[in-house]
């Protein structure tokens, strides 16, 4: 009886066993880096790297090859040949760009993002792009935030939360963008102000190995070919050595021949298929745009709460509007400016000295290359202020949190009629 | 307090039966202690009945919790019914009493089948996964009482049959007399055992149908093969051609696998729940391939609507040919099978091929048999009948059934007049 109950039910128990130890050991080779994969992964700017862990874990904790994350949006994926990412690997430089934003992605995503990679972040510097187009007065849209989350960074924000005032505004404001968001007991918790007990935190950290070792066995499919078919290949094009006024001259050669068809020097693929027919229609039609007022100054404060926990230097990047397309849309640049200098006085305030503003420059020629997004010689000034940052030493920041930052009245304060220095 | 139910019954997850591993890791461990009680010899009836509601519960809460309200007033519904002609039928036997029966116990069914096809798609508030089978159960009760082969039913049985947790939402549809006679008795240890292996082996081969097999001919298949086949557009392309393969793979392993589930789950509560599939694209011939596949579905269509138009049929002397008789029995059997799985053009096209299918093959026999007779009596051997025949059967009657799917599907209906480029 014993040896037949033995034969059906010893199988079983044999596969129970071999699918936990696959799910709670993981890959064998989990902890190895591998420089193929982290190239690819840096500029893959695929949802999988961009949500996981892993891959950002293993290129951020190399300690031969330095990858510097750079947190932004859609900038990113403007690879031409003066792109950050082509720029250090055509000059040997001593670090490369872990790419870090997407379409749509805003100071909420790349908050959540950073707990993932907080242990890799320690003492490290980082490349922060903020577009004042996050801060619009209607709320981040919940679509693009819910692609870009995942359980790993719910995992990731339950176990490093210690209750503070910003961890629970966090919380709220996960639970406002996803109102369905996985662990949202756990999550209610933390908004509550409530300690998560150790049963919960042991749950954490149960659910945390399983989906890390997930992680590790899956994200590396899905890096994409970025690397092979639009880094490398331009890589080729640019002139060795580096000589900043040939690249200058190669850049403004490469914009004339792609902004042929507009008058806005808009790259001409994009005027045709993303203006195209909507052209007529959008002639003073941003007219009414403000960023000067948004929930979204609150969640920038978290970024910069978690770049503090972190002790992470980072550069501040601000970019312009095309000029004459905002002229053309009717953009307020008044609005814009005042936009740019509550942003500023929200850095610099709290110890965040380190700010490149192009924001002023969206006048000048091949500078953008479509009506918001860096290109050609805008690229080359990028480069200019943030390669010497993470080539050179810097000083230690120190950095003086102010939680009035998270607030309403801060997200409501008008930058326009008010001078943003008043604010304490 | 009908707020805060409905709020409670909201905030509760939602569990699809064999949706995710995590269901089938509680599921497997409510039921212990009905498998230990079974192994000696003992059944845990109301401890069984508490966890068959638990997992019952939880199939329609979260943002489906109308579902739960619609199922008991179904069940309510239906017990009336059955109850209402047990007792009338002890007395007398008429035919309109039973045909309005009969007709009362489907009649949710209908109005949950035609609300999406008159009102816009929009489902109707009567509608709950599973009502479908709940159905053929309780019109299978109605119709067997009439025969007078079913003469003793008990409330507390009917209810478990109806509400059986393991195949509530999409069968094997089981017999109340075969139920009751499992219910009612428990397996030896011997018989048990051999209930055990079975379930072990059924559930395994149905993780590896649903969750392997099922979801690379479904997903990593069919989906890029549909963009294929609606980009290049027309009347029929090659990537259609796919599409028809992928489904027809992808809605057997994803079928077949969870009626493994549930006939797994089922004999581990020592209930012998009948198979549903037998290995159908092996099927020589149409009507082998209705012996294989979906059987206890297919069954009973033979059993309360063939044989019963048969009789009918015949009784009532409507076509002096037997043959005509049948033919028009499978139609209007296969058909009526269309219908039921919804009203739309495809699904009763697809009824309506197969019914054809059905008369050609009957059409086919009677033609051998006429032949190899004639054959015989000149002196011949009868018509080749060997393996490479049978592989003949094989590959027309899978091709056939192949493109029935593709029917089936609704894949053409988007394809031909919803596909907007």
């Amino acid at each position: 009886m014993l040896k037949r109950l033995a034969l059906i039910f010893g199988p079983v128990i044999a596969a129970v066993v071999l699918v936990l130890a696959v799910l709670f050991v993981g890959p064998f080779d989990k902890h190895k880096h591998n420089l193929a994969t982290e190239e690819q992964a840096a500029v893959s700017l695929s949802p999988t790297v961009f949500r996981q862990a892993h891959l950002k874990q293993m290129a951020l904790s190399d300690e031969d090859h330095r990858f510097v994350p750079f947190f932004g949006s859609s900038e990113w994926n403007r690879m031409d040949a003066f792109h950050p990412a082509i720029l250090a690997r055509a000059y040997h430089r001593d670090y490369q760009p872990f790419l870090l934003g997407q379409k749509g992605a805003e100071a909420l995503t790349q908050y959540f993002g950073m707990q993932q990679i907080s242990k890799e972040m320690h003492h490290k510097k980082a490349v922060f792009f903020v577009s004042p187009q996050w801060f619009t007065k209607a709320d981040q849209q919940g679509a693009a935030f819910q692609f870009y989350f995942s359980k790993s960074q719910a995992l990731a924000f339950l176990k490093n939360q210690t209750g503070t005032y910003a961890d629970r505004y966090a919380a709220k404001r996960l639970l406002k963008t996803y109102p369905n968001v996985p662990y949202r007991d756990l999550i209610q918790k933390v908004a509550d102000g409530q300690k998560l007990s150790t049963l919960d935190l042991q749950y954490v950290k149960l659910t945390q190995t399983v989906h890390d070792n997930e992680d590790a066995y899956f994200s590396r499919y899905d890096i994409g070919d970025n690397l092979k078919n639009r880094v490398i290949p331009k890589v080729k094009e640019l002139p060795q050595p580096y000589n900043a006024e040939q690249l200058d001259a190669k850049a403004v050669a490469l914009g004339e021949s792609q902004t042929r068809n507009n008058k806005f020097g808009i790259l001409d693929n994009f005027f045709t298929n993303r203006i195209g027919r909507t052209f007529p229609a959008l002639r003073n039609a941003q007219a009414h745009f403000d960023y000067t007022q948004s929930a979204e100054y609150s969640d920038f404060q978290l970024d910069l709460d978690q770049l503090a926990k972190t002790h992470t230097n980072a550069i501040f990047v601000i970019p312009p509007v095309n000029s004459k397309w905002a002229k053309y849309t009717g953009l307020n640049q008044g609005m814009y400016q005042a936009a740019v200098r509550k942003i500023k006085y929200q850095l610099t305030s709290q110890g965040f000295n380190n700010v490149l503003d192009l924001s002023r420059r969206g006048n000048e020629p091949f500078f953008m290359e479509d009506t918001i997004h860096l290109g050609w010689r805008g690229w080359l000034a990028f480069d200019h202020g943030v390669a010497p940052f993470l080539e050179h030493e810097q000083p230690a920041p120190t950095y003086h949190l102010n939680n009035h930052f998270i607030s309403q009245d801060w997200n409501n304060f008008d930058p326009i009629n008010n001078d943003v220095t008043t604010f304490k | 307090m009908m707020q805060g139910l409905i709020q409670w019954l909201q905030s509760l997850p939602n569990w699809q039966p064999y949706g995710e591993p995590k269901y089938f890791a509680f599921l497997l461990a409510f039921l212990i202690p009905i498998v230990v009680a079974m192994f000696f010899g003992r059944r845990l009836k109301i401890y069984q009945s508490l966890v068959s509601l638990g997992f019952i519960v939880v199939m329609y809460t979260g943002a489906s919790y109308h579902q739960l309200f619609a199922l008991v007033a179904y069940v309510i519904w239906q017990t009336i019914i059955v109850f209402a002609y047990h007792a009338y039928r002890k007395k007398y036997d008429t035919f309109p009493i039973f045909a309005g029966a009969v007709f009362l116990a489907i009649l949710p069914l209908i109005f949950v089948k035609v609300t999406p096809a008159i009102n816009d798609g929009n489902m109707s508030l009567l509608g709950f996964l599973g009502i479908s089978y709940l159905t053929f159960r309780s019109v299978a009760m109605i119709m067997e009482m009439r025969d007078g082969v079913l003469t003793e039913i008990k409330l507390s049985t009917f209810l478990r049959f109806m509400l059986f947790m393991p195949t509530i939402s999409s069968g094997p549809i089981d017999r109340y007399r075969r139920f009751e006679e499992d219910y009612d008795n428990v397996p030896t240890r011997e018989e048990y055992l051999d209930l055990l292996e079975k379930a072990v082996w059924y559930l395994m081969l149905g993780f590896f149908y649903k969750y392997v097999l099922a979801y690379f001919f479904g997903t990593i298949l069919l989906a890029p093969l549909k963009v294929d086949a609606l980009a290049q557009g027309g009347f029929m392309n090659w990537p259609t051609v796919g599409v028809m393969y992928a489904y027809g793979f992808d809605l057997f392993f994803d079928f077949a696998g969870y009626s493994l589930f549930a006939v797994a789950i089922s004999y581990l509560m020592g209930i012998k729940i009948p198979m549903n599939f037998n290995q159908p694209f092996k099927a020589a011939s149409i009507k082998d391939f209705w012996n294989r596949w979906h059987i206890s579905l297919s069954f009973w269509f033979r059993d309360f609507v063939f044989m019963r138009l048969v009789f009918v049929l015949v009784k009532n002397k409507i076509f002096k040919n037997r043959n005509v008789t049948s033919g028009v029995a499978y139609i209007l059997n296969m058909l009526i099978m269309g219908f039921w799985h919804g009203v739309t053009w495809y699904y009763i096209s697809y009824g309506l091929l197969h019914g054809i299918a059905m008369v050609l093959n009957d059409a086919w026999l009677r033609k051998k048999k006429k032949v190899n007779k004639e054959r015989r009596l000149a002196g011949k051997g009868p018509l080749p009948s060997n393996k490479w025949t049978t592989a003949l059967g094989i590959i027309v009657t899978f091709q056939f059934v192949m493109f029935s799917f593709l029917l089936f599907s609704g894949f053409l209906n988007q394809l031909w007049f919803h596909n907007i480029k």
